[in-house]
């Protein structure tokens, strides 16, 4: 078990007079014992900032510290990682057994002891019953179990798992996030996970570092990502749907602050803590980003603020309705009962809490409150 | 029964908009196209073959051939074939060639093949390498005959000038390299300069589309490059390996060209081979019925190990649920 620490880590790939910063100045801290989710994009810098931690990347800069030891000189076999990998690269001439024994065979265990601790994983994991086949033989799910096993079975200190979950239908990889979390809150591993999918981070992390452009944008647990994003970026990228945004201009009417939106009839109204925070920044613009989750169509509570709009598009999302809504020329989107269908063209009222209101900065795109 | 002839079936388009000579025409358009190359096919492969298996069993020599005399003889030319001391020299020959030559080749090709993968590290090197060491393959086999009879003569020859200048050999020493001792392993040589690209090709193919996570997984794994040559690379290749060997292997059944050039066999038979016998015997001696025998012989033993080995392929692609 350790404790994973990144201190201002570069990573510049370098090849026929072309450089890719994949990586820039990234610092973030794993604790013992945590399970970190790191999440963005493709393209983002996730994948490469997950093989620098394992060692199968060079660390063009800054150093990555095993409980207060540097390891960027080691490789893979020295820092004592374990990881599963997108693809499960189970070995293919070998059996389940076989692929699980590896990691201890090469380190030289005895036969016995190989077979014990094989058996229990194999236990833990429900894969009992398919240690004599082949990976060829087995399906998506149970591959993905062996790969699990297989890092598992030699307890290392850090586990890494890279978008282990990509190539898993949906029902079953609900059974397994599950599971996974379960191990892990029976293990007590430390476990950073790759993953461009927001819902198995947000399920199974106690933290998410969420990255883009090479950069980490925030590294908070889910309330945090949620309530206060960063930036734009953050606010776009968790949440599903997105998060409406509208460039409002800031205006002083009769003692209160408003924020109307040009080419529509919006106007939102923020709580006093958000208005101090903007009377700080002291700007004549501001974007505003309100998440469709925190849009109803009935009324939310005594305090609660309204908007109108008309119904652009009704569409049905299983247990939830998405709808698209128009107001002049402005577009946003609401979460709402499938119960009642909405034609289009309908006018809605919307209602939204004040400290719901998000607003950021209109050229810097940060989070302001 | 006399079956009748049925009319090609042609889809409409083929038929619309043309005239009726012109529909008569095209109806047989499809039969001829197709029925030029099986008249060809009947009769460069199939009769040829007939007639073969019909002479193994007929006394048919020169004359007989001319004057269309030649009785039938049963199992006699097989018999003779069989019991003939040359050919059981040249079945020696054949398994030593097999041992030091198409093995030799996949050996030497699959280990020139790992190591061009795995030491070599630029890429642009390694396909100069690569492009250099198969050169040889694309020579014709009789000219690299020629070429290897020029370096290995025993007086002026090239080799033996090379182990004098270096002092390995006395200037007044000769090796007599295309003697009796030694013609078959110079056939060896010289076929494994040409040939060990062909395997060489085949593994690092199969060496370059091995998945580099399986790769990743072992180093994290722990494992060294040793024990990741020995316990994976080696197995996932194991087929890929086989198809090289029986390629050579093939290939040496038809192993003439090199042996006409450099030996014709010779000195005193050392470097015969099953098939340059029966060429000897069909086309010089025009001992038909014995050299049809040898082909026979030649094709059922070929045609058992083929048939053996294809079926240990499917297992194992099945085993590893590949097919």
């Amino acid at each position: 078990m350790a404790r994973v620490e990144l201190d201002r880590v570069n990573k510049i790939y370098r090849g026929r007079g072309i450089e890719v910063h994949a990586v820039r100045d990234l610092s973030l801290t794993v604790e013992d014992g945590e399970f970190v989710a790191i999440l963005g994009p493709s393209g983002c810098g996730k994948t490469s900032t997950l093989r620098m931690i394992v060692g199968l990347e060079e660390i063009t800069g800054g150093e990555i510290r095993f409980d207060g030891r540097r390891v960027n000189e080691l490789g893979p076999e020295a820092r004592n990682v374990a990881m599963a990998f997108e693809t499960y690269a189970l070995y293919p001439t070998f059996t389940v057994f076989e692929n699980l024994a590896f990691p201890l065979e090469v380190r030289g265990f005895e036969r016995p002891r190989i077979e014990r601790e094989v058996k229990e994983i194999a236990r833990l994991l429900e894969i009992e019953d398919i240690l004599g086949q082949k990976p060829g033989q087995l399906s998506g799910g149970q591959q993905q179990r062996v790969s699990l096993g297989r890092a598992l079975v030699r307890e290392p200190a850090v586990f890494i798992l890279d978008e282990v979950m990509s190539h898993i239908d949906a029902h079953l990889k609900f059974r397994m996030l599950f599971e996974l979390k379960r191990l892990h809150q029976r293990l007590g591993r430390t476990m950073i996970y790759v993953t461009h999918d927001q819902v198995e981070a947000l399920a199974l992390a106690d933290r998410v570092a969420v990255m883009s452009n090479a950069e980490l944008q925030q590294f908070a647990d889910r309330d945090g990502l949620y309530n206060r994003p960063a930036n734009r970026f953050v606010a776009d990228f968790i949440g599903e749907p997105p998060t409406n945004f509208f460039d409002a201009r800031i205006e002083q009417r009769d003692g209160e602050l408003l924020l109307p939106v040009p080419g529509s009839s919006l106007v939102f109204r923020p709580d006093g803590e958000r208005r101090r925070a903007l009377e700080r920044v002291a700007r004549a613009e501001v974007v505003v980003g309100i998440r469709p989750q925190n849009l109803a169509l009935e009324p939310v509570e005594a305090r609660g603020e309204r908007i109108e709009a008309e119904v652009d598009i009704f569409e049905y999302l299983g247990e939830m309705a998405i709808l698209a809504l128009r107001s002049g020329e402005r577009m946003f989107r609401a979460l709402a009962s499938p119960r009642r269908r909405l034609e289009p063209g309908t006018p809605v009222a919307l209602h939204y809490r004040r400290e719901d209101v998000m607003l950021f900065d209109p050229a810097t795109g940060d989070f302001i409150a | 029964m006399k079956q009748e002839m049925a009319a090609p079936v042609v889809p409409d388009w083929f038929e619309a908009g043309r005239t009726p000579r012109a529909r008569i025409v095209a109806r047989w358009v499809p039969w001829v196209m197709v029925g030029i190359p099986v008249v060809v096919l009947l009769a460069i492969v199939v009769y040829p073959t007939v007639w073969m298996a019909y002479h193994a069993f007929q006394d048919t020599n020169m004359m007989g051939l001319f004057t269309g005399r030649y009785s039938y003889v049963g199992w006699q030319n097989f018999a003779n074939v069989l019991s003939d001391p040359r050919f059981h020299n040249s079945v020696v020959n054949l398994g030593w060639y097999l041992t030091f030559g198409a093995t030799l080749e996949v050996l030497l090709g699959t280990a020139l093949a790992l190591v061009l993968y795995e030491l070599v590290p630029r890429p642009g090197l390694r396909v100069v390498l690569l492009v250099a060491m198969v050169l040889p393959m694309m020579l014709p086999p009789s000219i690299v005959g020629v070429l290897w009879k020029f370096l290995l003569q025993a007086n002026n020859g090239a080799v033996n000038h090379l182990l004098i200048n270096l002092g390995l050999m006395a200037p007044s020493e000769r090796i007599d390299w295309l003697g009796v001792e030694l013609s078959l392993t110079s056939l060896v040589i010289a076929d494994v300069w040409q040939w060990t690209a062909l395997p060489l090709l085949i593994v690092y193919s199969g060496r370059v589309s091995l998945p580099p996570a399986i790769y990743e997984a072992a180093r994290v794994d722990g494992a060294s490059r040793f024990t990741v040559l020995r316990r994976l690379t080696l197995p996932m290749l194991k087929e890929i390996i086989a198809i090289a060997f029986i390629l050579r292997f093939m290939d040496a059944y038809k192993f003439v060209d090199k042996v006409y050039v450099m030996t014709s066999g010779g000195p005193a038979q050392s470097s015969e081979l099953p098939v340059f016998i029966a060429f000897q015997k069909g086309i010089r001696e025009f001992q038909i019925g014995e050299a049809a025998a040898y082909a026979w012989l030649i094709f059922v033993v070929a045609a058992v190990v083929i048939t053996l080995f294809l079926q240990y392929l499917k297992r194992v692609l099945k085993a590893q649920a590949f097919a």
